[in-house]
């Protein structure tokens, strides 16, 4: 995988503005029904750290896709 | 849990943790928990011996042969295993289900499906899984819980509604029933939140905790930084205005996720999910304010002495200084408590952020690594904290390096490398700050040693009393204990028998007052015993000090740290050979080389001198010789010259002797009496008597102040003759009278080996037994072999066990070693 691609994470689940500090550096957009986690991971490791905080809150998770590059 | 135990099964549970992703400790604690439940698993691989890598297949078969052996099923249980992330030791369970079924059963509570093979697991019908689907409430459950505990009516579309969007989710269920209690609008607050997408947990919550009073919310949030609490913990950290205990009393009431962890309700913890969001809200409400609750946390833990806790707060709190404070200053008392390892893996686990502060978690780690002999890592890790010190500032810069030094200069010693210790250790002192007593105490011990390694220093004696008042004022036995045996070994190494024994009674003195008041022995106390075995020996009170050598070894191995285990080996081998036992002291030593060949240099020289004694008081001129021209360093002229008497080489040896003798008699050390007493013997056996009586009578002079018996007592018939001679001619009669009393004693017959100091001798079929623990025959192997049954043998081991004060096999092994008993 190409160094420091930017990710884009879905949980159904609303997230308010108190956890983008949980998420850093990742940053988070709400929708109606769900949330964007979006952030650059430099790695697997980094990735799968966001992964396993949304495992470990419960948070619903719907998909992970990488940016396409403009 | 119930119907297993019916069953008549045997079982453990084990709560895992993050610490358990090394193999070493997740398999000691797999055993110790089986141990628990009344399953012995009897593994020689655990723990690896110092030095030893761990050899995880072999504790693996012992502990597959254990369960075959066991006539009972097992059920194990692992409590968080999503928590284990580390490859050997799913690999260890892969190969535990492969091996062990049918008796092994295996439980995994988990969040992640574990990496092992569960698809060939189902495919032969040997899993079960318990999923989300049959876990979750189901809409019946829901009603018959809300009905209970929300103390509101709801209708059955209530109940499906709230079910529905906590998913059955009991935590969220339960959050839902206490934000319901009391409401007179419980339908309108149903909808809003089935209504809402926001988190779940969130939501709820934050009800929650709207309905609290202001100094428990104020509680919550505050004491949300703990992993563990308890009413003073928490007093200390959270200023509410309100007692803790109280406060603790009404959550615990008010079912608000605090879960207590013992029978006394001394210790809680939150539910994980419930503490990270007050950890959120907490920063919301109070940015900044939880570093200061760490500290607070920190400090209150270390005043217990709860080291690895208050570590962990120190990390969190992101003070690496503190952290590395924290290490150095305790790092005797983190090695006997065994607790290095988790405080490692934890400091490794510290976010890339603080990583910044990368050297300080690179010396405290130095610290833990040199003292538990890893002098390489150690030295490794020093080098890269060095590089990354210029980040630091200036000040706080020296510290560093005074720390790095005080490391170095500790490894240098163990090395053997005297002059470098020595330099170190005064390049490291004025860099470290006054307020660091412990660190400055260990570091002046270290110099103190170093001076008086090779040679008797009196300068060592005033670094070390400076040694002591700093460990005094640090006020901690770890470091007392190390100080004030090193000053004891300077008193013996400047031949000040009786300053040293005084010093190591006090010693030990301090060691039992702690002892009754912790319930548990000080490792540390194991130098002093090893310094007052010497000194017995030499004295003479061959017994005393083969007991007290023991008792020492013991000790040490509780703690681990390697100079005292080889000095307390020594030892024990100098008693044997005093006894005239030369076999165990060489079985002994046998252990204390291997050993040494692992540690330093410095030491394989120690084990050369050790054996060439034994091989001299034993007459075995052969072995002696040999072990003279193999010994990897030179060789003390006391000890040369022995061996040259021995041969009836004697001018060479008064010749040697006459060199050495000057410059021994100048200042004061051990060597002086010892020349003295070989070159009169020297003489005698030219039949020189002259010369023989003029020599006795100044080494005798110099003798009798401090009691040296066993330089005379070694040298066998012929300098018992002597002495009479010398007896007759009125020279010292006092003394010589002594130490003819002495050669008289060892002359009457003993009954049992002189090493036998077994309170009940084991029976002849025990010690047949015992031969057969010492090899890789499982019990009833054993029991074919001797034409018995399975259940006499285990009789018979249960017995062996007992009269030698053990616990498992390897056990057995290694005392019945110490003793002499294994053919």
């Amino acid at each position: 995988m190409p160094e420091e691609t930017v990710y884009e994470i879905r949980v159904r689940d609303v997230l308010d503005e108190k956890w983008s500090t949980y998420f850093a550096p990742f940053t988070l957009t709400a929708a109606d029904d769900e949330t964007l986690l979006t952030g650059v991971a430099h790695d697997q490791a980094e990735l799968f750290g966001v992964l396993l905080k949304i495992r470990d809150l419960g948070l619903r998770l719907v998909s992970v896709n990488p940016v396409p590059r403009q | 849990m119930q119907s297993a135990r019916k069953k008549g099964a045997a079982f453990g549970w084990l709560s895992l943790d993050d610490a358990d992703n090394d193999p070493g400790r997740f398999l000691e604690y797999l055993v110790g928990c089986l141990e628990e439940g009344g399953t012995i698993i009897d593994t020689a691989a655990l723990p690896p011996g110092q030095g030893e890598q761990l050899q995880v297949e072999n504790v693996l078969a012992d502990f597959i042969r254990g369960l075959m052996d066991l006539k009972r099923e097992l059920i194990l249980i692992l409590d968080d295993y999503h928590l284990i992330q580390n490859q050997e030791v799913h690999a260890a369970l892969d190969y535990l289900l492969e091996h062990a079924a049918p008796r092994l059963h295996l439980m995994l509570l988990t969040r992640s499906d574990p990496p092992l093979q569960l698809a060939r697991l189902r495919v032969r019908g040997q899993l079960v899984e318990l999923r989300m689907e049959q876990l979750r409430f189901s809409a019946q459950e829901a009603g018959a819980f809300l009905k209970k505990s929300a103390g509101v009516l709801l209708t059955e579309a209530d109940i499906a509604a709230l079910n529905a969007r906590t998913e059955g989710w009991i935590a969220g269920l339960q959050m839902a029933a206490i934000s319901l209690r009391g409401r007179n609008d419980a339908s309108a607050f149903i909808s809003a939140f089935a209504g809402s997408h926001r988190f779940v947990f969130d939501y709820l919550l934050e009800q929650v905790l709207n309905r609290q009073a202001p100094e428990v919310r104020e509680f919550l949030l505050q004491t949300s930084v703990l992993e563990r609490l308890s009413a003073p913990l928490c007093d200390a950290v959270a200023v509410t205005g309100r007692p803790a205990r109280g406060l603790l009393d009404s959550i615990e009431r008010a079912n608000l996720f605090l879960v207590p962890l013992d029978d006394e309700r001394t210790w809680y913890r939150y539910h994980h999910l419930f503490a990270d969001l007050l950890r959120l809200m907490l920063e919301q409400s109070h940015p900044g304010l939880s570093t200061e609750l760490h500290l607070r946390a920190c400090r209150w833990y270390e005043a217990q002495g709860m080291l690895p806790e208050a570590l962990h707060h120190a990390l969190v709190a992101g003070d690496m200084a503190l952290a590395a404070h924290l290490v150095s200053a305790n790092v005797l008392a983190l090695v006997e408590h065994a607790e290095l390892a988790p405080i490692l893996l934890r400091m490794d686990a510290t976010p890339r952020e603080q990583r910044a502060s990368l050297p300080w978690l690179g010396v405290a780690h130095a610290w833990a690594l040199a003292y538990t002999g890893q002098m390489e890592r150690a030295e490794a890790a020093l080098s890269l904290a060095e590089k990354q010190s210029n980040k630091l500032a200036d000040d706080e810069c020296s510290r560093l390096m005074g720390h790095i030094n005080a490391v170095r200069a500790y490894i240098a010693w163990v090395h053997g490398s005297q002059q470098e210790a020595v330099e170190l250790a005064m390049e490291a002192a004025p860099l470290l700050p006054l307020e660091e007593y412990a660190v400055r105490a260990l570091n002046l011990t270290t110099l103190g040693n170093a001076l008086t390694q090779y040679s008797a220093d009196p300068g060592a004696v005033n670094v070390l009393e400076q040694a002591t008042a700093l460990a005094r004022q640090a006020g901690q036995s770890h470091v007392f204990m190390p100080a004030v045996t090193a000053l004891a070994y300077a008193y013996l190494m400047l031949g000040e028998f009786h300053k040293a024994h005084a010093i190591c009674l006090e010693a030990i003195d301090v060691a039992e007052v702690y002892q009754q008041r912790n319930g548990q022995p000080l490792p540390a106390a194991a130098s002093a015993y090893a310094i007052l075995s010497n000194i017995l020996g030499e004295w003479s009170e061959t017994e005393n000090s083969i007991q007290v050598a023991r008792k020492g070894l013991a000790l040490s191995e509780l703690w681990g740290q390697t100079d005292t285990t080889m000095l307390n080996l020594f030892s024990l081998a100098n008693g044997p050979s005093l006894a005239h036992d030369a076999e165990s002291a060489r079985t002994v030593l046998q252990r204390a080389r291997k050993m040494a060949q692992k540690v330093s240099p410095w030491f394989v020289m120690l084990v050369d001198q050790t054996e060439l004694r034994v091989s001299l008081d034993a007459n075995d001129i052969l072995q002696a010789t040999k072990t003279a021209q193999e010994a990897s360093a030179a060789l003390p002229a006391s000890l040369e010259a022995r061996l040259l008497v021995k041969k009836n080489r004697f001018d060479e040896a008064l010749a040697l002797l006459g060199r050495a003798l000057p410059d021994a008699l100048n200042s004061p050390s051990l060597e002086a009496v010892r020349l003295g007493v070989i070159q009169a013997l020297a003489f005698f056996l030219k039949r020189d008597e002259t010369r023989a009586l003029s020599a006795l009578r100044q080494t005798l002079e110099l003798a009798e102040p401090e009691n040296r018996v066993a330089p005379f007592v070694r040298e066998g018939a012929a300098m018992e003759k002597l002495l009479r001679l010398a007896l007759a001619k009125s020279i010292s009669p006092g003394f010589v009278r002594r130490l003819l009393a002495v050669f008289e004693a060892g002359r009457k017959p003993r009954t049992a080996p002189a090493v036998e100091t077994l309170i009940e001798p084991l029976s002849e079929r025990e010690l047949e037994v015992l031969q057969h623990l010492n090899g890789s025959l499982s019990t009833p192997e054993i029991a074919d072999l001797l034409i018995v049954s399975a259940n006499t043998v285990r009789t018979h081991i249960k017995s062996i066990y007992g009269k030698l004060d053990v616990h498992g096999r390897s056990g057995a092994v290694r005392r019945a070693r110490e003793l002499g008993l294994l053919v």
